[in-house]
C-alpha cells in the first residue's frame, strides 16, 4: 500500500501549497459529472497523511473509486493557482493499486491486452494494416531507414471510427507529395495508456521497444493523429533515449495548408465548431493548428463551445477510461455533445481518435446523428478538398 | 495448507501459426511470437491463492515443466505470491508429450508432498487437457474436473462446484490430498503488473532435472505428423435487402435459396420447422406480432405464465 515515503518532496510540498479555492473540484468533469473523484479532496486527504504521525497511507482515506473516477484530463492542474499536479497524485495512487493487483477488470483486461498483444482492445498485430483496405501505404521493411513515420496508433489501426482518419491522411499526405512509411504489423501500442492506468513497468517496457524500433529505422521524424501518442512519444519517450521529432497531424496539415500544398475547394456550409483535445490542448498548449486547418475550408464557421480552448472539458475517454465502463453518474462524453449540439453547428470536428470515438458513440447513443456529425480535422479536410 | 498450482506458458492462440512438416513442429509468425500465462492456470493460481489467505500458515508452490523461457510462468507465479518455485527440465524431455509431462510433474509433485494440486483444465495451444488427470492418475489421488468454486469444509474435506452442460452444476466433496482442474472464467485473476514480475525474477527457482526425478520414462506418445488444418470455406448468406422481412428470413433460413410463392400474411408453407406450429412466417402489425410471440414463448415453457412455469 502506497505510503508517504513513496511520494516525492515535490508531490507532498504542493500538498501543502493547496489554498482550498477549489478551482479544481469546479472544472473536474468527473466531479462534475456524479462521479466520487474531488480533486480538493485527494489533495486534503494526502495533506491529512501527512498531518497523521500513526502511519497512515493516503489510501485509507482515498477510496479506489475516486481514483479510477479521474480521465486525466489536467483542467485541474490547469485552474489550480498554486500549480499543484493533481493527476500525478492520482497516477501515483493507481500505481500503488495495480502493485496489489486491485484494478477494475476491464482495465486489467486492457493492460494484459498491451502487455500480451501490444493492443488494449487485444487485437493480434496481424491486422494492423487491414484499415488501408486498397489504400497503397509504404511498409518499412526490417533494417529499413524511415526518416519520416507516420505512427497508426492502436485506434487508427483497429477502431472502425478511427479508420477514415488513418485513410484521410493518407489520402492528404498522398496529395500534397510527402513521402513517408507506416511500421505496418510491426507497430505496437505507444503505452500511453498502460502510464495513465498505473502499470508504469509495463509503459516502460513498451516505450523502450518502441524506441528501439525507431532506433533501428533511423526514424527522425514521427507523425501522429492520436494526442495521446503525440503527448507521451514527444514528451515522455525522450526519457527513454527517443531521438526524434514528434509531430501532431493536426500541426502537420495547417503547415501544408498554409505552404499551399493542400487547398481545400468544397466549402462547409453548415456550421462547424471544435472539440479541443486534453492532450493536444491543456498537455501541449496547441489549440490554433486545428483551428487553422478549419478555417482554410471556404465557407466553414467555428462556432466555439462555452467552454473551448484551455477550458475545454475532456471527451470522458482519457485516463484509460476508453475501455473501463465506470457506470457512476452522467456520462462526460454526454455533456460534452451536448455543448457542442447548442452551437448548432452540424459538425464537431476533433483531433484525436479517442474523442472522436467517445462523442461520436454518445451520437448515437443519444439518436443525434441526424443533427451532428463529429470527424477529425484530417477528415473534414480531405472531405472538403475537390469540389 | 501445502498447495501446489501447475503453470505452463502457452503460445497466444491470436498469433498465427505457421506448421513446418519437417521437423514436424508448430511455430508462431510474424511479426513476433507471443506467449502467455495459459489462462486456466491463471485461474488454477487465482483459487489456490484464495486458500492461502484463509489458511494461514499454507505454502504454494508453483511449477511448471519446461526450459527456462517456461521460468516466465513462475515469475508469474511468484509475483501473484506463491511461495517457492520449482523447473522441471531435462534436454530429453524436448517435444515430449502430455502425458509424459504430467508423470514427471507428478514425480516432483510427490517429493512436495501436497495437499492440493490445482491444474488448469487445457492449454491454449496443444489444448490435449490430459496433464491435470494424469497427474491424478499417477499420484493415485482423487480429482476433480471442470471445477469453478472450491470450499475448504471444518472436517478438512475440499468442496468443488463443477460445471456440467447447459448450466448445471455438480458439488463434489473429497479427502485431501486431492488434484483440482480448474475451468477459465472462474475467478477473475488479479492483475500482475510488470514491475511485480520483473522483481520475481529475483527471487529463487528450484530446477529439477531428469536424474533427480528418477530418470525420464518412455514418450507415451510420438508424433507421427504435423499438418496444417485445411482451410474452412466460408460460406455467407445474403439475403436480397430489398425483399420484404418474411423473405429475407425464409432466405436465410432456406440455405439463401431465394424463396418462391406468395409472401404476406399468415402463409403456410413449407418453411415452418421454426414456427413449429404450421404456420409459416407472418406478416403482422407489432401489436399483434408481439402479441403471437408471446403465445408462441409461453406454449414452450420459454415465458412466464407458460405452461412449464
Amino acid at each position: 500500500m502506497l505510503q508517504l515515503s513513496d511520494l516525492s518532496w515535490k508531490q507532498l510540498l504542493d500538498s501543502d501549497a493547496c489554498t482550498t479555492c477549489g478551482r479544481c473540484q469546479a472544472v473536474c468533469p468527473a466531479q462534475n459529472s456524479g462521479k466520487p473523484l474531488n480533486p480538493k479532496q485527494i489533495v486534503g486527504k494526502v495533506l491529512q497523511t501527512m498531518a497523521n504521525p500513526a502511519g497512515l497511507s493516503p489510501l485509507d482515506l482515498i477510496t479506489p473509486e475516486e481514483v479510477w473516477s479521474c480521465t486525466t484530463c489536467a483542467a485541474c492542474i490547469h485552474e489550480c493557482p498554486v500549480e499543484i499536479e493533481i493527476v500525478d497524485k492520482i497516477v501515483e495512487l493507481r500505481r500503488s493499486l495495480v502493485e496489489e493487483g486491485k484494478v477494475p477488470d476491464m482495465a486489467a483486461t486492457a493492460l494484459q491486452g498491451m502487455a500480451e498483444r501490444g493492443d488494449p482492445w487485444l487485437n493480434p498485430q496481424s491486422g494492423r494494416t487491414r484499415w488501408a483496405g486498397d489504400l497503397k501505404v509504404a511498409v518499412a521493411q526490417p533494417g529499413e531507414e524511415v526518416e519520416f513515420l507516420y505512427w497508426v496508433g492502436c485506434a487508427g489501426a483497429f477502431d472502425a471510427a478511427a479508420h477514415p482518419i488513418a485513410r484521410s491522411m493518407v489520402k492528404l499526405l498522398d496529395k500534397a507529395g510527402v513521402s513517408f512509411k507506416i511500421l505496418g504489423n510491426s507497430e505496437q501500442c505507444s503505452g500511453d495508456p498502460a502510464r495513465r492506468l498505473g502499470d508504469e513497468g509495463l509503459f516502460q517496457r513498451m516505450a523502450r521497444e518502441n524506441v528501439a524500433k525507431f532506433r533501428a529505422h533511423k526514424v527522425k521524424k514521427v507523425l501522429t493523429h492520436c494526442a495521446h501518442c503525440f503527448n507521451t512519444m514527444k514528451n515522455e519517450y525522450p526519457e527513454l533515449g527517443a531521438e526524434f521529432e514528434v509531430v501532431h497531424h493536426s500541426q502537420f496539415l495547417a503547415r501544408l495548408v498554409a505552404q499551399g500544398k493542400l487547398k481545400p475547394a468544397r466549402p462547409l456550409n453548415d456550421g462547424v465548431t471544435f472539440h479541443d483535445p486534453c492532450y493536444l490542448g491543456r498537455y501541449n498548449n496547441e489549440y490554433e493548428a486545428p483551428r487553422a486547418v478549419i478555417g482554410a475550408i471556404p465557407g466553414a464557421a467555428l462556432a466555439e463551445m462555452e467552454r473551448h480552448k484551455d477550458r475545454s472539458i475532456c471527451c470522458g475517454g482519457g485516463g484509460g477510461h476508453t475501455w473501463m465502463d465506470i457506470r457512476l453518474g452522467e456520462r462526460i462524453d454526454g455533456i460534452r455533445l451536448d455543448e457542442a449540439v447548442q452551437t448548432r453547428a452540424k459538425t464537431v470536428v476533433t483531433a484525436c481518435p479517442f474523442c472522436k470515438i467517445m462523442l461520436d458513440s454518445s451520437a448515437a447513443a443519444k439518436g443525434l446523428q441526424d443533427q451532428v456529425r463529429v470527424r477529425d480535422v484530417a477528415e473534414v479536410l480531405a472531405e472538403h478538398l475537390e469540389e | 495448507m501445502q498447495l501446489v498450482v501447475c503453470l505452463a506458458r502457452v503460445m497466444d492462440p491470436a498469433v498465427a501459426l505457421e506448421v513446418q512438416a519437417e521437423p514436424g513442429r508448430v511455430t508462431q509468425k510474424e511479426p513476433r511470437p507471443v506467449h502467455v500465462v495459459n489462462p486456466a492456470d491463471r485461474v488454477a493460481l487465482e483459487l489456490a491463492m484464495q486458500l492461502r489467505q484463509r489458511r494461514p500458515g499454507s505454502h504454494l508452490t508453483v511449477v511448471t515443466c519446461g526450459p527456462s523461457s517456461q521460468e516466465a510462468a513462475l515469475h508469474y507465479g511468484l509475483a501473484r505470491g506463491a511461495d517457492a518455485a520449482v523447473r522441471i527440465w531435462d534436454p530429453g524431455l524436448a517435444g515430449a508429450d502430455a502425458l509424459t509431462v504430467a508423470e514427471m510433474l507428478a514425480r516432483c509433485l510427490r517429493r512436495l508432498v501436497p495437499d492440493l494440486v490445482l491444474c488448469g483444465n487445457r492449454t491454449l495451444d496443444y489444448g490435449t487437457g490430459l496433464v491435470g488427470p494424469a497427474i491424478a492418475g499417477y499420484l493415485d489421488l482423487p480429482q476433480m474436473t471442470g471445477v469453478e468454486r472450491i470450499e475448504l469444509e471444518p472436517d478438512g474435506r475440499l468442496r468443488a462446484w463443477r460445471r456440467l452442460d447447459r448450466g448445471a452444476r455438480e458439488v463434489l466433496l473429497s479427502p485431501l490430498p486431492a488434484v483440482l482442474v480448474v475451468e477459465p472464467g472462474a475467478v477473475t485473476p488479479h492483475y500482475v503488473s510488470v514491475l511485480s514480475q520483473l522483481r520475481a525474477r529475483k527471487q529463487p527457482v528450484r530446477v529439477l532435472g531428469g536424474a533427480e526425478l528418477g530418470g525420464l520414462p518412455a514418450a507415451a506418445a510420438r508424433t507421427v505428423q504435423v499438418t496444417p488444418p485445411k482451410p474452412r470455406t466460408k460460406r455467407v448468406i445474403l439475403a436480397d435487402s430489398k425483399a420484404s422481412a418474411t423473405d429475407r428470413m425464409k432466405a436465410l433460413m432456406g440455405g439463401g435459396k431465394k424463396p418462391t410463392g406468395p409472401a404476406g400474411p399468415a402463409t403456410a408453407d413449407g418453411n415452418s420447422s421454426a414456427a413449429g406450429s404450421g404456420k409459416g412466417p407472418l406478416e403482422l402489425p407489432p401489436e399483434q406480432a408481439a402479441d403471437q410471440i408471446l403465445q408462441f414463448l409461453k406454449a414452450r415453457g420459454l415465458a412466464l405464465g407458460g405452461p412449464k412455469s
